[in-house]
């Protein structure tokens, strides 16, 4: 009897502890930073997608140019591509360039403009 | 607002709902987090890891399921992901009573005064040591409140484990006490 009593009573205490929360404190800004930090997330998230849909646009209309200025007129491209072979360099930094411009422009410059609209 | 609706407003990418969603369920992975990981340090970054994938994937909830018990798997499946990462420990199927090693230090201080509130602490000392699987369960269980069905939906446990891992983790806890706490009976039979 008095064993049944033993474990009934210890089945309460373990019961009550077990039911209680763990002492550590929930940061009271947790929401705050964490709504931040999504919103900062999804502007990034938006302004890439945005900038990728516009790039690859671009390239579509170039590549859309490149095969109508060279297919009908049956042009030869082989002087063309040596040429862009020959000024590779100056090639390459143009688009490095553009793509950076670009790319500042579009996303860094956006963020940075969302971000301080969002501090005043 | 009703689950339906926040489910509806967080699928149109609303930051209010989100925010409505975190001060309805921070209780849920933060307690879970916490037993879980047993670690305070990490559990801020852990619970917030919890919340954006809970948004991200919000289209993948088809209402099947309670959202609390969505919320509860994803929290489950980050704390197992973070412990795997830090090399920490994942289930395992060590004997669960050699797993639990108390140091001295840990429960002496308990031990000058022992009353109810000290074998509460207690408790909660011999669950913080007890293999992962027995601390999530038990944690979901008796904290959380979630039915077997709904634990078995969170961890991917089977039911019958999951009541064998509450009722085992019981024995392992009356069994810890009664070793640590030799003068355990006039306390139990307090007033």
């Amino acid at each position: 009897m008095e064993m049944k009593e033993f474990k009934k009573n210890l089945d309460g205490i373990i019961d009550d502890s077990l039911r209680e929360p763990p002492d550590n404190i929930f940061p009271d800004d947790f929401t705050d930073k964490l709504v931040k930090k999504l919103e900062k997330q999804l502007a990034w998230q938006e302004l890439l997608t945005e900038f990728g849909l516009k790039t690859g646009l671009v390239l579509l209309a170039l590549i859309v140019m490149g095969i109508c200025l060279i297919f009908p007129a049956k042009t030869d491209p082989a002087p063309l591509i040596q040429w862009v072979a020959s000024h590779r360099l100056i090639v390459c930094g143009s688009i490095g360039v553009g793509l950076f411009t670009f790319v500042f422009d579009q996303v860094v410059l956006k963020y940075m403009f969302k971000r301080s609209r969002q501090q005043f | 607002m009703d689950d339906v609706a926040l489910v509806n407003a967080l699928k149109a990418g609303n930051t209010n709902a989100f925010r409505f969603l975190v001060d309805k369920y921070r209780n849920l992975v933060w307690h879970m987090v916490l037993r879980m990981t047993n670690r305070q340090e990490d559990a801020e970054d852990l619970c917030q890891e919890v919340f954006i994938r809970v948004f991200k994937q919000i289209d993948k909830f088809r209402g099947d399921s309670k959202l609390s018990t969505w919320i509860g798997s994803i929290a489950y499946n980050a704390c197992v992901d973070q412990m795997r990462k830090s090399k920490r420990e994942v289930i395992s199927g060590a004997d669960p009573i050699l797993a639990i090693n108390l140091a001295q230090s840990d429960v002496s201080p308990l031990l000058n005064s022992i009353d109810r509130n000290t074998m509460k602490k207690l408790v909660h000392r011999i669950l913080e040591k007890m293999p992962l699987q027995y601390r999530t369960v038990i944690t979901l269980f008796h904290l959380e409140e979630f039915s077997y069905r709904e634990i078995e939906e969170i961890t991917g446990m089977p039911e019958g484990t999951v009541k064998s891992y509450l009722s085992r983790g019981r024995e392992i806890i009356r069994q810890k006490m009664t070793e640590l706490v030799p003068d355990i009976q006039p306390v139990l039979f307090e007033a």
